[in-house]
Formats: structure tokens, C-alpha cells, sequence
């Protein structure tokens, strides 16, 4: 016997809705197209406006300039040390600060909570807080990309949150065999929180690939800064609008369009690569601090 | 107790430098010949820096003129009898300082970072702050109260800080400065650009060795003449020109124009012999309030009859510097008002004349005088030699080594300082043939080596250098410019002495001039696009700016003129050309 395949119609509204998103894809891809054909250009086609969305000249120069640049390689070297310190340092810090604060039993859990609340509207301001950092002797030590800012209050409560969804049961057997605090947080609460952990660690490693301004104002050696830094010096415009240093601008070798592209196509390669891994974690860690039943 | 050794150890210096400075005639410069002759191969004896004698000096100056411009004035030598260096480099014991500057785009350890330490003896720790936000660098670190010993500063953060006592006072060790007195004399502005109103000098503005006419009018001499139009000589033959071209070339943007839509409207009017806030009338003398005179509105009525014959590019008010080019380069714009001729033929890709040439193979473009406008000859912006205290180096009070850090500074002044940072070595990095310097390596080596006058902190930089890296053509037309400046009087000079404000009267400006001019710009561009006429609506828009009380401002601005002494009023027309 013949088993009749039927067929299935598309709906209407599928159409229209995959059509509208594909159409809004191309737009949100172009400009990233756009940057890549220009960053595998010839410069001189670039500046005389030749380039849409294939390259032309097909040539590599802008990117083995780029790799060639050792200032580069270094700020992405250093990028790559901070966003694993910072994003340790955090998860950790906050884990061990959020941990006391889920338990019932606690009794400085209220003064503790209002103190952390405090914070979180209150800040010291740019000039205070550089005084603090100088005196703690943090300027110039990679530590000031990764300690200061390493706990804030509202992943504290995300994360006390998640910790307080853990049956007090557990914590109880532990401590009946014998588990200290700091066993019992390493060997129950940790294990059981992972993805908490794989969410919060993606937040901190974006959070600390894209901050240029604790560098900026803390670290005074260039050797030592990221490549968000890095970057923004190469790309935002200089304003250099007084007389004398504009005419020199006006002649100086600003660095080509390719040479940039170039430069940002390296820069979000790594991001744009993990991304999709790590991105089944995104979903399902975006409700994970709310709270169940 | 270190502080007190370091304070100990300092005064012992200064008593040892005021020994040295005494008998440093002959004693000082025995060592330092013969250094400087290995590494600048023959350069004559009379730059050496160390010498403290009468010769010294007037060689300095002599040597000075040389560099500075074929057709240049001379200097008057400075007063030889004065002429001591308190110390002479390179410096018998190595000394190292710190300072604070902008990175422009690279690390301070390159060939020239290296030539400039064996010169001085002096090792600067430096700490580069990206350049797009050194202000904020700077501030936080004038705030906090530690300074490196050298800082880049700015006129502004100086007047706020001054009052800490945190910078030392130039014209307290003017008198030991015979290189920076030379300058002053040369380029007055040196000092009255950065001078407060008790006549200390807390920061030394950059410089460069000599001003120039960098703006001029340019024009697509290819299509002009393919049409067979001749150079338009006034206002109304270059509307007829447009017009004809751009009814022949619909698809071209006859006037484009970049950074922001001030720059167009500042541009013409340049032309018109005014601009649009206050400024140093020759006319009347004295200070004026441009959006209110009749030149202005002269100059937006022309905007607008360009704009209703569509000769203006209608984005000309949010243009990118890259679409821009792109416009330029492919062929599309005939005419700039005002532009860098500096861009049209460089050495590196970007040059106009290269890449348009690639689009279309008669693409030329070529100055010509500015236009007559019925207020009278067209004029041009002018860049002076200073930087007008934008960009300035400051010296810690705090600092340990203030005496050689001074003299440092005086040392970088010297001929032979700038050469080094802009040139480099003779014989190794440039030669002199008649007189006139010309590069040995490829501009890529000059980067790679960091000859970008960026070495040392703030060393003027030779304008003759950057001349130099410009093709034959590029070069004529500036100085064809810088020659005609005086004969056709066709400069916008800076007046001598900006006007001074206490901070009160700062606060009464931005209080009354704020919302002026932003209303001021949203109307100007509702004028040249042609939304309001320039009879009744102008008339609205200067009663407006009336009732918002900018007479107040001007009153203010014209007293202060007034009160200045008589050397100290007019155009500063000294660019040391």
C-alpha cells in the first residue's frame, strides 16, 4: 500500500514572519559585512569608495599589519588575563559573600543585607575612588582590572537568590557528617549551582572584555592596558581642534579604514566565536535569580 | 627621612649648578664637543647648547634663522651678556623624571626616544595617556595632587589649578633660559598666550617653528578648465561658475564640506572678514559680536543663495571625514571655500590628487586666491605657530629636579633638540643640501624610528619637516600662500592677548552666551536652507539675540580690550615666517 505523503501548506503568516526577520538579519549583518570587505581591501579602493559588500583588491596587507603590531598582541594578552582574573575573582568573591547571606540561621543577615543595599545606590564618585585605589597602592597592578569591581551587590542577591532554592536539607546532612562551612560550600553548594556559575562567569568576562575606563584612569603603563583601550584610541577621532595640531593631522598617517576593520574583525572573532556555546546557558540562566514557587 | 636626604642632595645641586653656571664658559663645554661631534657629524660648534658664552647665544639664534626659513626675517639675537645655561646636557650625572603626556600612538621607546636620552642624560618615566582622553588623565591627576614632574596641561586646567600652587612659575627661571627668550621674542605669542593676569607663566604652550597660511580657496582645475571658465576672481563669478558646471554635471555636489556645519559657516565667514561669535574686529577696532554685524549676514545670505542653487552638498552639516573624501576623490565636488592644502598631495595613500586621479585620469585640483566679497578681499584663516595654550607643558612645584628640568626644557629649544626630534640624525636619517634639509629614509623608517617630533616632551615641532613630507606641488602652494599673505593681506589673525575672565565673569558668559548660541546655530541653519528669509526673519533673529542680553558679553569683552596695554592690542601677525 501506498502511504500518501501529505503535504503540509506553509501559512501564510510563516512566510511574512520569516520574511520580515530575514530581511531584518540582512540589515544587522550588513555593517559587519561592510567592515570585513573593507578589511580584506586595498586601501586605495576603500578611500576612493569602490568597496559595497565584496572586497576589492582581495590583499591581506591590513591584517598582517595588525598581527605584525605588537602593542596589539600585547593588549589582547593582557584582555585575556583580565577577563579570566576578573571573572574568577567575581565569581568567587560574590559566591563566598552570597553564601552566609542565604542562610536562614544567620543571625548578621539582616545588617549585612542593608549594608550591601547601601552600596548599591551610593557611589563615591571618580576622584574618591581614585584617591582609595592610589592608596591601596593599586595603580599600575593588574589586580585593579580585577579586585576592585569584583563584587557587586545585585549579582550578590542573584546569586543568594539561587543559593536559597537549595533544599536546606543538603546543607544539613552535610554538616551531619561532619562538613565544615567552607566543605560544605565547596563540595554541596557550588556543584549544584553550575549554571549560575556558567551565566554569572559570561556576564563578568563580557563585562570586563568591554571596559576600557578603569584602565584608562588606573593603569599609567600602556604595556599593561586592554585591548578595549586599545581600540578606542584607534577608532574614536581624535579632537585635536586647536591650531597648529590640525594641520598636522590633516597630513599625519591616520590609521586607514582597512587597518581598523581589521583590527575590530581580530578583536570580536574570539567573542563572536564562544558565543554561540555558551548561548544555551544565556537562556536558560536569564530567569535564574528569580525566585521558584 | 629619605625626603630629607633628597632635600639635601637638590640643594646641593642647585649650589652646584650656580657654581657651574658661573665658570661654565669653558669648563662646561670641554666634554660636550666632542660628543656631539661624533653623533651630529660636523655640525657647526656655534649650536652646541652648552656653551654659555656671548657667541653661544648669537650663533643659537643665528643657526635658528637658518632652519627656520629661507625668506624669514631675522631674529634679534638675545641679549648676549645674559646668556647662561644653567646646566649643560648631555648632563654629567643621569637624572631621571617622570612625565605625563598623550600617547599619539606609540610607546616612547623608539630610535628617536633613545637619541634624545644619549643627548640629555635624561631618563624620562613616562606615562602615555591614550589620546582620546588625556583630559581626563590629566584632571584626575591634578585633582588628586600628585604630579609627575612634567605634565601636559592646557590654559584652562592651569587657571583652575594655579591658585594650588601646584606649577612653577616660568619667569621665575626666564633669566636662565636664553633659548626660550630667543622664541619669545621671536613668536611673542609664546608668552602672551599662557600668561595670567600677574604676568606668571605656569605652562609653556606648544609651538611650531613658524606659522603659515594653510587654508585656500581650491578648485577642480580640470572640469574649470574642460569648460573653459576662468578662475572666478569675486563672489558673484564663482555663483555664475557653479551654476554653469553644475547644470552641466547634475550629479555633482559643487561645495561639500566636513567637520560639522561651523566649519562651512566659519569658512565663509572667514571670506566675509568676520565670524560667528566675538571677535577682533580691524574695522573698528575693537571687539564685536559677529552674528550681529552686517558682514555676517552678508556671508549666510550667500550661504543661502548657494544652498537655494543647489551648490551646496545638503548633508554638508553631518558629512563624515570618510564620505567626505569619498565625495572628493570620486570626482563630485568642484569648489572648497576653505580647505588644507596640505591633503590634496601626501606621501601616504590618502592624498586627493592620487586616488582621484585613479578614478578619473585628468582629475586635478589647484588653489587659487580667495574671492572678493562686496565687503572686500576674501580672507582665510591663519595658524599661527602656538597652539594658544590648548596643548601645554607644566613643571611640578613638588618636583625634585625642577633646576635641570628647566633647563631641559630650555635645551629642547635649542636647534639642535629640534633637529634631533624632527629630523634625526644627519647624515644617518636626513642631509643638508643648500641649505634645505631633505629626508634619507621612507616615511615608513621615520615612523618605525619615531621621527614624529613626539619625542621629549612638547619640542617645537619644524614646520619645515612636515613642508617636507609633501609632494613639490603641495609644497609651492603653501608657501606661495605664506608669501602672499603680507602683499594681499588676506590673513584672520588671532588678536595678540586672548581677553582674560575671572571665574564669576566665566560663569555670567556661559550663563548668557549658552543659550545664544544654540539658538544661534539652529537658526543659521534654518537660513541657509532657506526655511527663513534674511529681511524681516534676520531682523527677528538679531532682536532675539538683543532680548538675551549678548550686549552685556560684549560690554564685558570690550572693556577688558580697552584696559589692555597699547603693545598688547591688535593682531598677533608675528607667525615667525
Amino acid at each position: 500500500m501506498k502511504m500518501s505523503v501529505k503535504k503540509k501548506s506553509i501559512p501564510f503568516g510563516d512566510i511574512l514572519i520569516y520574511g520580515g526577520l530575514f530581511l531584518l538579519m540582512l540589515v544587522i549583518l550588513f555593517p559587519m559585512i561592510y567592515i570585513i570587505s573593507i578589511s580584506f581591501s586595498d586601501t586605495g579602493a576603500v578611500s576612493r569608495g569602490e568597496v559595497v559588500l565584496l572586497p576589492v583588491e582581495f590583499n591581506l596587507d591590513a591584517y598582517r599589519y595588525v598581527f605584525k603590531d605588537a602593542r596589539f598582541a600585547r593588549a589582547y594578552g593582557n584582555s585575556v588575563f583580565y577577563a579570566a582574573g576578573s571573572t574568577a575573582a567575581s565569581v568567587l568573591l560574590t559566591g563566598l559573600i552570597a553564601y552566609p547571606l542565604s542562610v536562614e540561621g544567620f543571625s548578621g543577615r539582616k545588617p549585612l543585607t542593608i549594608l550591601l543595599m547601601i552600596t548599591m545606590f551610593f557611589g563615591g564618585g571618580m576622584i574618591p575612588t581614585y584617591m582609595v585605589i592610589k592608596n591601596l597602592g593599586l595603580l599600575d597592578n593588574p589586580l585593579v582590572m580585577m579586585l576592585p569591581g569584583a563584587i557587586s551587590a545585585y549579582n550578590v542577591i542573584i546569586y543568594r537568590t539561587f543559593f536559597q532554592n537549595i533544599p536546606p536539607a543538603l546543607r544539613e546532612a552535610a554538616y551531619i557528617d561532619g562538613a565544615g562551612h567552607f566543605k560544605i560550600f565547596r563540595k554541596v553548594i557550588l556543584p549544584l549551582s553550575k549554571p549560575l556559575l556558567a551565566t554569572m562567569s559570561l556576564f563578568a568576562i563580557v563585562g570586563s572584555w568591554n571596559s576600557y575606563f578603569d584602565a584608562l584612569i588606573y593603569l599609567n603603563d600602556s604595556r599593561m592596558h586592554p585591548l578595549s583601550l586599545y581600540l578606542r584610541q584607534l577608532i574614536v577621532n581624535m579632537d585635536m581642534s586647536s591650531q597648529g595640531m590640525r594641520d598636522i593631522m590633516v597630513q599625519m598617517d591616520v590609521n586607514p579604514r582597512t587597518i581598523r576593520a581589521a583590527t575590530m574583525i581580530v578583536a570580536m572573532l574570539p567573542i563572536m566565536c564562544v558565543y554561540p556555546f555558551l548561548q544555551k546557558y544565556f537562556a536558560s540562566g536569564v530567569m535564574i535569580g528569580s525566585v521558584k514557587g | 627621612m629619605k625626603r630629607k636626604h633628597v632635600k639635601a642632595i637638590a640643594l646641593l645641586t642647585a649650589g652646584a649648578m650656580a657654581l657651574l653656571a658661573t665658570g661654565c664658559g669653558d669648563a662646561g663645554s670641554g666634554p660636550a664637543p666632542e660628543s656631539k661631534k661624533e653623533e651630529t657629524g660636523g655640525e657647526a660648534p656655534a649650536e652646541e647648547p652648552g656653551d654659555a658664552a656671548d657667541e653661544a647665544a648669537a650663533g643659537e639664534d643665528a643657526s635658528k634663522e637658518d632652519a627656520s626659513s629661507e625668506e624669514g626675517e631675522s631674529a634679534e639675537p638675545a641679549d648676549g651678556t645674559q646668556a647662561e645655561a644653567a646646566c649643560t646636557f648631555p648632563l654629567a650625572e643621569p637624572i631621571e623624571i617622570t612625565a605625563l603626556s598623550a600617547d599619539f600612538g606609540r610607546d616612547k621607546t623608539q630610535w628617536a626616544d633613545e637619541q634624545y636620552e644619549k643627548y640629555t642624560n635624561v631618563k624620562i618615566d613616562w606615562t602615555l595617556a591614550p589620546t582620546s582622553d588625556v583630559w581626563t588623565v590629566v584632571n584626575l591627576k591634578l585633582n588628586s595632587g600628585e604630579l609627575p614632574d612634567m605634565i601636559l596641561v592646557n590654559k584652562t586646567l592651569v587657571d583652575q589649578f594655579a591658585g594650588e600652587g601646584l606649577f612653577v612659575d616660568f619667569m621665575d627661571y626666564l633669566d636662565r633660559m636664553p633659548n626660550l627668550r630667543a622664541w619669545m621674542e621671536k613668536i611673542p605669542a609664546i608668552y602672551y598666550d599662557t600668561v595670567d593676569a600677574e604676568g606668571h607663566l605656569y605652562c609653556l604652550t606648544n609651538f611650531n617653528t613658524r606659522g603659515q597660511a594653510p587654508i585656500m580657496s581650491l578648485y577642480r582645475k580640470d572640469i574649470f578648465e574642460k569648460e573653459n571658465i576662468p578662475v572666478p576672481a569675486t563672489i558673484d563669478e564663482l555663483y555664475d561658475a557653479l551654476v554653469t558646471l553644475k547644470a552641466k554635471y547634475p550629479d555633482s555636489i559643487p561645495i561639500s564640506n566636513r567637520w560639522g556645519a561651523s566649519n562651512l559657516i566659519g569658512v565663509v565667514g572667514n571670506l566675509y572678514q568676520c565670524t560667528s561669535g566675538f571677535y577682533l574686529d580691524a574695522d573698528t577696532g575693537n571687539y564685536e559680536y559677529g552674528a550681529m554685524t552686517d558682514k555676517f549676514k552678508a556671508a549666510i545670505a550667500t550661504l543661502q543663495k548657494f544652498y537655494a542653487a543647489d551648490l551646496i552638498d545638503p548633508e554638508f552639516a553631518t558629512v563624515s571625514d570618510d564620505q567626505y573624501i569619498d565625495r572628493v576623490v570620486s570626482g563630485k565636488v568642484f569648489f572648497w571655500f576653505g580647505e588644507y592644502t596640505g591633503a590634496l598631495y601626501t606621501e601616504s595613500k590618502g592624498d586627493w590628487v592620487g586616488n582621484g586621479k585613479k578614478n578619473n585620469p585628468d582629475f586635478e585640483i589647484d588653489a587659487m586666491p580667495f574671492v572678493e566679497t562686496e565687503i572686500g578681499q576674501g580672507q582665510s584663516w591663519v595658524q599661527a605657530p602656538t597652539g594658544r595654550g590648548a596643548w601645554s607643558t607644566a613643571v611640578s612645584a613638588q618636583s625634585e629636579h625642577i633646576d635641570e628640568i628647566m633647563a631641559l626644557i630650555d635645551y629642547q629649544l635649542s636647534q639642535e633638540m629640534i633637529d634631533l626630534v624632527n629630523w634625526g640624525v644627519e647624515g644617518e636619517t636626513y642631509e643638508v643640501a643648500d641649505g634645505q634639509k631633505k629626508w634619507l629614509i621612507e616615511p615608513e623608517e621615520r615612523t618605525e624610528r619615531g621621527l614624529d617630533a613626539r619625542t621629549g616632551m612638547w619640542i617645537p615641532i619644524d614646520q619645515d619637516c612636515y613642508d617636507a613630507s609633501l609632494n613639490d606641488r603641495s609644497r609651492e602652494i603653501i608657501w606661495d600662500a605664506n608669501a602672499r599673505l603680507k602683499a594681499e593681506d588676506f590673513g584672520r589673525y588671532d588678536p595678540k592677548k586672548a581677553i582674560l575672565f575671572t571665574d564669576e565673569e566665566q560663569e555670567r558668559k556661559s550663563e548668557i552666551m549658552t543659550p545664544i548660541k544654540t539658538y544661534m546655530e539652529e537658526e543659521l541653519m534654518n537660513f541657509i536652507t532657506g526655511k527663513k528669509n534674511m529681511d524681516g526673519d534676520w531682523e527677528a533673529f538679531k532682536q532675539q539675540i538683543t532680548d538675551m542680553g549678548y550686549e552685556e558679553i560684549l560690554e564685558m569683552y570690550r572693556d577688558k580690550y580697552n584696559a589692555l596695554p597699547e603693545d598688547q592690542k591688535g593682531f598677533d601677525k608675528d607667525l615667525g615666517l
